[in-house]
């Protein structure tokens, strides 16, 4: 695992990290974390706004502790290369770009949403 | 056969006026083939037609190997004195019903080895003069004639195969027959040893042959792929050299250097091959597949060859996901495709919202909720290429930004203009991720059909989607191949 790895100081920085993100996942139906130069974070948006969802997003190059924030991410991710864009659905991790397309291909995705209250009918 | 016989007899006769002609040794080679000819065989004798002619077909270069071993088996075997051809065809398929003047063996044959090599003296003449060499055979021929052994059965009645004791000697002689050293030592069998040798060394010789034209093929197809791979880097060395050459150039538009034209990176060669073999493959599994619909097979027996498909086309998918990696510009091309479906082509590949729509009509009767399934896939479809699509275009922007902004223009501020080319690449290299999406779009939804439907529905939907591409390839045909009018 990364953070084991890492020194302590860094270690509570992923853990705070990671508490925050849990905390800004809950507060809101449909939460992305994206970075506001990447294209498919613009592509997942689309996908969202396509779908009707209106989803709260946060711009991690936008916030100071956005740095921290992705490694805690990349950690959730289990290590991935490009991490974001990450969807959080009704609290809970969806995951990346293909997580995401592959819930709404085989059709779990329009029930999440409408669970969670982003979709309605 | 009783016209065989006749035959055969006539061919005797024939072949002892032959042997009276100068050219002996020729003769004896054309026996050869006649006997062959005549001879019932099925594998051997439609190549062995030509036999003095080994190297016939480059193709079958190992066959002709082979059969170049049989002749021999057949040779050593033969009983030299038991050549009357009318018993010999109802032998074994080795064994044609020719006359074995010159059997394989070497000079140095034991004498003891076999009873019937006794008969064989009088055909025994050392390496004189041609004219008595010339009626040894027709003597040979008489003699087996009359002084035909017990083993053998007389007349047209079917034999065994040739006795033990001739087995025996093909044995010995299959154990040397390799050899072409054959002595000027007379060996009680051999009535030619001249013959023997040149026999022997013909066939070396065309053994050399076929091997060396089957190394000159592989030299010439490894050349080809070198030359076409140096020609690419020449071309790439070169578009590389304008584009270094002239920093400002890129501006000016009148460089018109397609710097991309023709550029084939080796793994976009290997691709293309590659997707080719696996074109062959699909074409094949989709006849069998058609096949096993028809024959209305139980569904558990039928879903065995939907999951080969369905496996198969995962197989492409990996093709496409590794030169993803290296080359995603040569997927995104299509040029590994034809022109018409290149030109409905989405991310490097077909666009899954209008597979639907091509297997639609094919899978009636729907239960409801499949009805809902393919409709909420529809939707969802579309709703991910739209995304992409707009994740490419922004991608698009994004870059051209970069590229139009003032750090490029002249006079070129060197270190800004090296880091305005670094983040324009790597805006670049998230065209792989954008790829890597659309063929995982690709796999979802094919999978996601198979899915919903039954395993009837699944194959006919298969079926469909093939011919839909195959007629789409056909047609790229017959346009390139239209008649233009100048």
């Amino acid at each position: 695992m990364q953070y084991q790895r890492e020194s302590w100081s860094s270690y509570v920085g992923t853990y705070e990290s990671l508490e925050r993100i849990e905390r800004l996942a809950s507060e809101n139906a449909v939460v992305i974390f994206s970075v506001s130069s990447c294209c498919m974070c613009h592509a997942i948006k689309r996908l969202f706004c396509g779908m009707g969802v209106n989803p709260t997003v946060y711009e991690l190059d936008e916030d100071p502790r956005g740095k921290d924030m992705e490694m805690a991410l990349t950690t959730l991710l289990g290590g991935r290369s490009a991490t974001v864009p990450v969807v959080f659905v009704g609290g809970k991790l969806v995951g990346a770009m293909d997580r995401v397309m592959a819930s709404h291909i085989s059709g779990n995705l329009v029930p999440l949403l409408k669970q969670a209250g982003a979709l309605w009918l | 056969m009783a016209s065989n016989s006749m035959n055969m007899q006539q061919l005797q006769q024939q072949q002892q006026q032959q042997q009276q002609s100068q050219d002996h040794h020729h003769n004896q080679y054309q026996q050869m083939s006649y006997g062959m000819m005549m001879q019932p065989v099925i594998s051997s004798s439609t190549i062995i037609n030509h036999a003095p002619n080994f190297v016939k077909d480059g193709a079958g270069a190992y066959d002709l190997g082979e059969l170049d071993q049989a002749l021999f088996l057949y040779l050593d075997s033969q009983d030299p004195s038991s050549s009357t051809v009318q018993d010999q065809r109802h032998n074994s398929g080795m064994r044609p019903p020719t006359l074995n003047i010159f059997p394989s063996q070497p000079m140095h044959v034991d004498p003891s080895a076999s009873k019937l090599q006794g008969s064989n003296m009088g055909l025994v003449s050392p390496a004189t003069s041609g004219s008595k060499r010339s009626s040894e055979p027709s003597m040979e021929l008489s003699n087996t004639k009359t002084e035909h052994p017990p083993p053998r059965p007389p007349t047209s009645a079917v034999g065994p195969p040739p006795p033990k004791a001739v087995k025996r000697e093909g044995n010995n002689g299959a154990g040397r027959r390799g050899l072409t050293s054959s002595s000027e030592h007379d060996g009680p069998k051999t009535p030619d040893p001249k013959t023997l040798r040149r026999l022997a060394q013909n066939r070396e010789a065309a053994r050399k042959s076929r091997l060396r034209k089957k190394a000159y093929v592989q030299q010439l197809e490894s050349s080809r792929m070198k030359l076409t791979q140096l020609e690419q880097d020449l071309q790439r060395a070169r578009a590389q050299g304008a584009f270094m050459g002239g920093g400002g150039a890129l501006l000016g538009a009148e460089q018109g250097l397609p710097l991309g034209m023709g550029n084939l990176s080796s793994d976009a060669v290997v691709f293309d091959m590659d997707y080719g073999r696996w074109l062959e493959e699909h074409h094949r599994l989709m006849c069998e597949l058609r096949a096993a619909v028809q024959e209305h097979l139980p569904d558990n027996e039928l879903q065995l060859y939907v999951d080969h498909c369905l496996a198969h086309f995962d197989e492409v998918m990996n093709l496409k996901s590794m030169l993803a990696k290296t080359d995603v510009f040569h997927l995104v091309s299509g040029n590994w495709k034809t022109p018409a479906e290149r030109c409905f082509m989405w991310m490097g590949g077909f666009r899954p919202s209008e597979l639907i729509k091509i297997i639609v009509n094919q899978i009636e009767p729907l239960t409801e909720q499949q009805l809902m399934g393919i409709c909420g896939l529809q939707q969802s479809t579309q709703e991910a290429e739209e995304a992409l699509s707009q994740g490419l275009d922004a991608l698009n922007q994004s870059l051209s930004d970069v590229i139009v902004s003032d750090s490029l223009s002249s006079p070129p501020n060197m270190a800004n203009y090296m880091g305005q080319m670094a983040m324009a690449m790597s805006k670049l290299s998230t065209l792989e991720g954008f790829v890597r999406q659309a063929d995982s779009l690709r796999h979802q939804t094919i999978h996601r059909l198979h899915q919903l439907l039954t395993v009837r529905q699944a194959a006919r939907c298969l079926l469909a989607i093939a011919e839909y591409f195959h007629r789409l390839r056909a047609l790229s045909s017959l346009w390139v191949a239209r008649p233009r009018q100048d």
